[in-house]
């Protein structure tokens, strides 16, 4: 062959030699991108990795590896219509892949398709018993629905599989915590944190149980351990400086909110928590601002819609609250308090029939609102309707005064 | 029947109580009474509301009570919620005195002497003496909370109630400066917990002055059942550890006396009001709501519902605090209300509401639609929103400026002192607030213009206004807690017309509490009614004065009677007082 490397087989040779070498990079491409793909997924960008998988799973369509990968992120990005189809099509290129049919039966479960979610890892335990993941899987299908024994009962058979699994102890201890076994979250909470000091879904359920337990000091540090291994995690620092400042530490909490803007993590999530909190402090024109900035960002985000509008509604604002309103209900229209919020500027306006009609929706979505039956009862007695006006108002009373005995401890006679 | 009568103004000035001409016309009498001189240069029409301004003259009118309220750090809520101010003419000169009730350094049994509470004689000049002491209302060791002056039992002088802890004491005024504690005389001794406001009125119609008392907490000053700061969900505030309550704490329900003659009687559960211990009671201000004729009964409640009693005009009373839309915010939040007047602020002639509340929540205008409906118009009228930092105690509709207008002076203090250093955005000492009317139902806070007193930064929080010094403008006192008083002296608003008057009831209602003005000026027509206690734990100047713009044409006024009498007034003078004498006889 070497001898035959003449002027034209040379010219060929080295088409070859840059082809070999392309798909070798491109290989290596693919690989270099997966990887990144899945250290951003670890840190919680779960966004950005599915956007990278998703270019990689245009390329090579056929990859069960990738389509298993993106069906991971899109399903931790709640994208999971789409996430379930990845993890088909992943099944399809290669129906031997066991974690796939995990995160089949996962994301089944998560879309509501319990029965077939279970089913589907009912197989894979039949195909190997050992496998880990997934009796956890099953029991965080059994907990999201409620049926407590079965969920303690899975979680509890993962662990055996593997007792010194963090994240098993996490699930655990969040079930426990969800429903207020403090005492066994508390122990499987400190178990996880204690063989991963790393995960940070340990050390914010921990903090969760410590504050349920008022121990808000360390509730607090534990808080401050997780934002510093995830110090980009949004949810995680909204949660934070809503803590701190709840308990206390509104300059802490306003640090937090305010290095993490710095840093050029520009969430709208961030700067609706900044003006909430601004708005606490009594600054108010702060509080538009970052409200502002939050809708500016994500204009689509309807929380920020509401809490602008609430805000510019206390300043007597009411021109610049009329639209945040109406977009904030356009957006989230099972939200129960854009529907209030607005009822009580048409019932400003005097215009009670279209509020009452607003404060009727939003008991709909939400019947033991105090101040929706109290905002009704008002307009029903303007509009004339009496006898009505009055059940809401005795609504209204009622649940002030189950609220009342819940606060003391006593009950109290009317 | 209708009644006139002209009167020209007095050609020099002298002692308001020095009546020197009356005159008798179809059974009734008008006694005009000077006004203090108008300062050279002053011009007589409009003055621009700018130049109305404030000064502290506490410390230089000799009033210099040190308020105590047990320890700096406040610990627990007895000693957060402070004393009133009262304003009234004791000894009939013409000139308001003031009465500060005190409160007492805890813990009890201090080798140095206790607080007292503080009697200031008006000398006349501006200046004040103390005479708690000779005239006997110095109350030596009771922790007092408010006050209010009436005259309960008909003779002409003003007697004067206290509320606090413990008890309560009802001084009977003897006359020559001397005050009689009459409290078991008149039925009103025995353990009464924690009152705070007071307010007389005749709300059955028999002439005699009755009295409702707000109470607050459960509390037994000899085994106090308060827990410490921090202590439980109650005891925190933004996280950090605060004294308790009021919510958590066993509430104490408010109590009506029905004047008897001699004695008072208790008639809260025969009169309808409310027996169940659920409500936190601070001020209370009894007023014609519905303008049938009979007052009823607004109290202010901390945390919990507001009450609104309606009069049936039969003794009986209906709470109606939620249908009324009084009850809580526009939103059905309740709110911590302190402090509570009732006036008519857009001249509807329907009196509305101005309640105070906590920091970060706004005090609230509460309109009068009619048909006993209000409307929560804080927050479109303006008046709330300037509110939202502070945390208000006393309250008052006055119109300094004497535009016509009624405006809204707001006595703010945070109750807990340790706030400061938490960087809240709000502090212990705040600034009082003046909202001044614009019209159409706006109100504007302009306390930064309106002189140095609203600069200050003081826990205020009984506040009173009236004309201390007769110059035909309002003045406020105010007492702050664990400080001297504050005095400030309107400078500007006589620059408007103002007309007052002197009420004089026929019968034993001797200071026509209750009564209905009605003053009718060109395109002005405004009504107020005379109280006996409003505001936080304070009682009010007992005259009613009307600014009048800078047109005084033809001023009328309709007097209504407790009695439902009635009496019309033409011609009035301007700039001055008229002492108003109920006709005798049947209305």
């Amino acid at each position: 062959m070497r001898a035959c490397l003449t002027g034209r087989n040379l010219r060929l040779g080295l088409l070859l030699a840059l082809s070999s070498s392309a798909l070798a990079c491109g290989a290596s491409s693919v690989s270099g991108r997966l990887e990144e793909a899945r250290a951003l997924r670890e840190r919680g960008r779960t966004a950005e990795a599915a956007a990278i998988l998703g270019g990689l799973a245009r390329r090579r369509p056929e990859d069960a590896t990738i389509l298993h990968e993106l069906a991971r992120a899109l399903h931790e990005t709640d994208k999971d219509e789409e996430a379930l189809r990845n993890v088909e099509a992943a099944l399809g290129a290669d129906p031997t892949l066991l974690q796939a049919r995990v995160l089949r039966g996962t994301i089944l479960g998560a879309l509501g398709r319990d029965e077939e979610g279970l089913a589907e890892l009912r197989k894979v335990v039949a195909a190997d018993p050992k496998l880990l993941g997934v009796h956890r899987a099953m029991g965080v299908i059994h907990a999201r629905a409620g049926r407590n024994g079965p969920a303690v009962n899975q979680f509890e058979k993962e662990l055996s599989l593997n007792p010194e699994d963090p994240e098993v102890l996490v699930d655990l201890g969040a079930f426990y915590l969800q429903t207020g076994q403090i005492e066994q979250a508390d122990d499987r909470l400190r178990r996880a944190v204690a063989h991963n000091p790393g995960s940070v879904r340990a050390h914010r359920y921990l903090a969760e149980v410590y504050f349920k337990q008022a121990r808000r000091g360390e509730g607090l540090e534990e808080q401050r351990r997780a934002v510093a291994l995830a110090p980009d995690d949004v949810d995680l620092l909204v949660t934070h400086a809503r803590a701190l400042n709840g308990y206390g530490h509104p300059d802490e909490a306003l640090a937090v909110l305010r290095a993490a803007l710095d840093r050029g993590l520009q969430d709208a999530r961030l700067h609706v928590q900044l003006g909430l909190q601004l708005g606490d402090a009594l600054d108010y024109q702060g509080s538009i601002e970052a409200l502002r900035r939050a809708v500016a960002l994500d204009p689509d985000l309807p929380e920020a819609r509401l809490e602008l509008a609430k805000t510019c509604l206390y300043l007597g604002r009411r021109d610049e609250a009329r639209p945040e309103l109406e977009a904030a209900r356009r957006l989230a229209p099972t939200d129960p308090y854009a529907h209030f919020y607005l009822g009580t500027m048409l019932a400003d306006d005097g215009k009670y029939e279209e509020a009452i009609d607003l404060f009727r929706r939003s008991l709909e979505l939400d019947p033991l609102n105090p101040k929706a039956h109290y905002a009704l009862g008002q307009a029903l007695l303007r509009a004339g309707r009496h006898e009505e006006a009055i059940a809401e108002l005795a609504a209204h009373a009622a649940i002030l005064k189950r609220l009342r005995e819940k606060q003391s401890g006593m009950a109290t006679m009317e | 029947m209708k009644n006139s009568q002209a009167w020209r103004p007095w050609s020099e000035p002298r002692r308001a109580g020095a009546v020197a001409c009356a005159c008798v016309a179809a059974g009734w009498m008008v006694l005009a009474a000077p006004a203090m001189p108008a300062r050279a240069g002053d011009p007589a029409g409009t003055a621009p509301r700018e130049g109305v301004r404030f000064a502290d003259v506490a410390r230089e009118a000799g009033l210099l009570l040190q308020n105590a309220s047990g320890s700096p750090d406040k610990p627990t809520i007895n000693e957060t919620v402070g004393n009133g101010a009262c304003l009234h003419d004791v000894d009939g000169d013409g000139f308001l005195d003031i009465f500060l009730p005190n409160g007492r350094t805890a813990p009890p049994g201090l080798r140095q002497p206790p607080p007292h509470s503080g009697l200031y004689r008006a000398r006349g000049d501006g200046t004040y003496e103390e005479i708690s002491e000779r005239s006997g209302v110095a109350s030596p060791g009771y922790w007092a909370q408010g006050c209010a002056f009436a005259d309960y039992d008909g003779d002409g002088r003003v007697d004067l109630f206290m509320t606090g802890f413990g008890r309560y004491i009802l001084y009977r005024n003897l006359g020559q400066l001397r005050f009689q504690d009459v409290t078991a005389a008149a039925g009103l001794s025995g353990g009464r917990g924690w009152s705070t406001g007071a307010a007389f009125a005749d709300y059955d119609g028999d002439g005699r002055l009755d009295l409702y008392v707000s109470h607050y907490v459960d509390y037994d000053q000899n085994s106090p059942p308060l827990p410490p700061p921090g202590s439980g969900a109650n005891c925190m505030y933004r996280g950090k550890p605060v004294m308790c309550g009021p919510r958590g704490l066993k509430p104490q329900i408010g109590r009506l006396f029905r004047n008897t003659g001699p004695r008072f009687s208790d008639v809260t559960a025969a009169a309808g009001l409310s027996t169940t211990p659920e409500r936190y009671g601070l001020g209370a201000v009894w007023s014609d709501f519905d303008l049938d004729g009979d007052l009823d009964l607004y109290v202010a409640t901390d945390s919990t519902g507001n009450y609104l009693y309606r009069n049936d005009g039969r003794g009986r009373f209906t709470e109606v605090g939620a249908i009324s839309g009084t009850a809580f915010s526009e939103d059905g939040r309740a709110q911590a209300s302190m402090g509570v007047d009732s006036g008519d602020y857009d001249g509807d002639g329907l009196f509305d509401l101005v309640v105070t509340n906590f920091s970060n929540d706004y005090s609230t205008l509460f309109h009068n639609q009619g048909g006993l409906q209000f409307q929560d118009v804080s927050l479109t009228s303006g008046f709330g929103p300037p509110t939202l930092p502070t945390l208000g105690w006393g309250v008052a509709f006055l119109d300094y400026d004497n535009d016509g207008r009624l405006d809204i002076f707001k006595a703010n203090g945070h109750v807990y002192p340790g706030i400061d250093a938490h960087k809240l955005g709000t502090t212990f000492r705040q600034s009082n607030q003046l909202f001044h009317n614009e019209g159409s139902g706006r109100l504007e806070e302009v306390g930064r213009s309106s002189g140095p007193a609203f600069a200050q930064q003081r826990s205020a929080r009984g506040a009173a206004a009236g004309d201390l010094d007769n110059d035909g403008d309002i003045d406020i006192v105010v007492n702050n807690m664990d400080e001297a008083p504050s005095l400030l002296r309107n400078e500007g608003g006589n620059r408007n017309h103002w007309i007052g008057f002197r009420l004089s009831g026929s019968g034993t209602n001797r200071f026509g509490v209750g009564a209905r003005v009605t003053v009718t000026s060109g395109v002005l027509r405004q009504i107020r009614e005379a109280h006996a206690g409003s505001s936080h734990n304070s009682s009010q100047d007992p005259r009613l004065i009307f600014g009048l713009g800078a047109a005084a044409d033809a001023v009328q006024a309709e007097i209504v009677w407790p009695g439902g009498g009635r009496q019309s007034l033409t011609n009035l003078v301007v700039d001055r007082y008229h002492t108003i004498q109920e006709p005798k006889g049947p209305p």
